[in-house]
């Protein structure tokens, strides 16, 4: 397999995790998180921190950082309504950043930190970024129409109307957005293993802006539409080596994409009436 | 000689960020939901204000207030208002805006580059304040800070146009009942607030540069300020909100490295999130007359 194709197999793969992870929270439960990004590095920098002592053990450390953060931003943040939880998860995501850019000692700053796993890495992170995405869109299916996906998709149309009936709308809330938490952590670890570097720029605002543009171009409510919206846009901007842009260029050519499809893309959802949240703005 | 230094460096970059929180709470008003482009329309404002130097102070300021001005009102004419009259919820706004963030950013870093772009002026000479000293520029863009951001509070208090902001913040379906011109006013508040956000990028841009994401500081400030505030109201306690901020910054230099600034703004939003989230109603406008 070309080096090109493996790099393109292990990005849709990561991604499509993590578009599903974020699926997870934002479609089903309405949790529009700008800290996916965090979560994702949790991960990145778990592989390279704790790789040298196996892949298993960074995993479970990444997974475990991941959740611990996804638990505390949850339990202090999930009963903002709305566009408040979209501000506190962007304060966490900044706040995630500037951990990792200046903490030098540890993460090597904005230089970034080496992931030391040996050559065998690349061909791990190939097999095991195909297995997650396998397990997670196994998962994805699992959960459709069970107690548990009606429980969160009743919270997600009226949280008032469930947390009158009886419902755990708060600790449901939280479970959700640890376990889209965990699998992004996973996620990140292993594209760490892809990367052989990971630098504060891959886990930063931009993708959770990323995440959050797969999951609104995708179907509402169906998992391969998420799916769908992962591969295109991890894809289009392939189209741009094309254009044979300079390298800097390029990566503002393809964030100015993702910010365009995110308009675009909600405009048509709302559209079609997939709409997401309670408190409309209408002009007259 | 350390605290007066901060404490006045931390005077001057506070009334910066008062502007453009005063600004943000404007645009927000028009726009009814957390415009996350406020940051492009600072950066615009501060381009604009580069661009055009070498005109003397006035018209790059005027400049770069229109260029604000132009963005804010702009961008929801173009985007946003196609959005409201779909019925989006706030949620979807502010994702909207964020994707419009992120465009204009990338935009500016694809026209003028990543590198710092410095303003044309001479470090003048330095003023003594008891034992601080502090330069011509940030002097200037503090004074003019202060004075814009009376004006709009004494516009906002007094004018028939500031009333009939204020009306339409607190209650757009009585303010339309009543025979209000609603789109009109939230144009006005639109231009208002993007000029005052715009004027406050230059007034950074004139001391320190620019770069294209030099509105993320700004951003944060402004949530935490309209978060605290309440939406529906006060525009001291936005100003007041910035300022504290600004302050806290530049004070905490005194404990923590100087990078390590942003943890403090990002520190009180999420104290600030925490709050609200145990008492979703609370804001400091609802305690007393704004």
């Amino acid at each position: 397999m070309s080096a090109y194709l493996e790099f393109l197999t292990v990005l849709v793969s990561v991604w499509c995790v993590l578009a599903l992870a974020y699926d997870m929270s934002a479609g089903r439960t309405g949790l529009f998180s700008l800290c996916q990004g965090a979560c994702f590095g949790c991960g990145l920098y778990a592989m390279a921190l704790a790789g040298k002592w196996g892949i298993g053990m960074a995993v479970v450390a990444g997974g475990g950082a991941s959740a611990l953060l996804s638990a505390v931003v949850a339990a202090s943040s999930v009963r903002l309504r709305g566009d408040d939880f979209v501000i506190a998860t962007y304060g966490l995501q900044l706040a995630f950043t500037t951990l990792v850019t200046n903490l030098t000692g540890l993460t090597g700053g904005a230089g970034g930190h080496a992931v030391l796993v040996g050559d065998s890495g690349r061909w791990q992170a190939l097999v095991l970024s195909l297995a997650l995405m396998g397990g997670v869109v196994a998962l994805s299916q699992r959960l459709w129409g069970t107690a548990h996906d009606r429980l969160l998709r009743a919270i997600n149309d009226d949280e008032t109307l469930a947390a009158t009936a009886g419902k755990p709308v708060f600790a449901k809330k939280v479970e959700v957005f640890v376990m889209s938490g965990v699998i992004s952590a996973v996620a990140g670890a292993v594209y760490a293993l892809h990367l052989g570097h990971v630098t504060p720029d891959i886990c930063g605002l931009n993708p959770s802006v990323l995440a959050l543009a797969m999951y609104v171009v995708g179907a509402n409510r169906v998992s391969w539409g998420v799916i769908a919206g992962a591969v295109g846009l991890v894809l289009l901007p392939e189209a741009l080596r094309l254009l044979e842009l300079r390298t800097p260029d390029a990566g503002n050519v393809r964030q100015m994409m993702y910010g365009t499809v995110l308009v675009v893309a909600i405009l048509i959802r709302i559209k079609r009436g997939q709409t997401q949240g309670t408190h409309r703005i209408q002009d007259a | 000689m350390l605290w007066s230094q901060l404490l006045v460096n931390g005077t001057a970059s506070g009334l910066v960020l008062a502007l453009s929180c005063v600004g943000f709470v404007l645009i927000h008003a028009g726009g009814r939901f957390y415009p996350f482009s406020f940051a492009a329309v600072f950066t615009a404002g501060a381009y604009g204000f580069l661009g055009s130097q070498g005109l003397g102070l006035t018209l790059p300021l005027m400049l770069a207030g229109l260029a604000g001005a132009l963005f804010a009102w702009g961008s929801d004419e173009g985007v946003f208002r196609g959005l409201r009259r779909n019925g989006a919820s706030s949620v979807e706004l502010t994702v909207a805006s964020i994707g419009v963030s992120v465009f204009l950013q990338n935009g500016w870093s694809l026209m003028f580059g990543d590198a710092t772009k410095m303003p044309m002026h001479e470090v003048g000479e330095t003023l003594a304040i008891g034992e601080a000293r502090i330069g011509q520029v940030p002097l200037w863009g503090a004074v003019i800070a202060l004075v814009l951001v009376i004006m709009v509070g004494l516009v906002l208090r007094w004018m028939v146009f500031g009333r009939r902001i204020r009306a339409v913040r607190g209650d757009r379906d009585l303010a339309r009942s009543l025979g209000f011109p609603v789109r009109r006013i939230e144009v006005g508040s639109l231009l208002v607030g993007g000029a005052m956000v715009g004027v406050a990028g230059a007034l950074v841009a004139w001391d320190v540069g620019a770069v294209p994401w030099m509105g993320q500081t700004a951003l944060l400030s402004a949530l935490v300020a309209v978060t605290i505030s309440g939406a529906a109201s006060s525009l001291w306690i936005s100003a007041a909100t910035g300022f504290a901020l600004g302050l806290a910054r530049e004070l905490s230099i005194a404990w923590i490295p100087s990078q390590w600034r942003d943890v403090v703004t990002v520190a009180a939003l999420l104290g600030v999130m925490a709050w609200k989230s145990r008492r979703p109603d609370w804001n400091l406008s609802g305690m007393g007359n704004a």
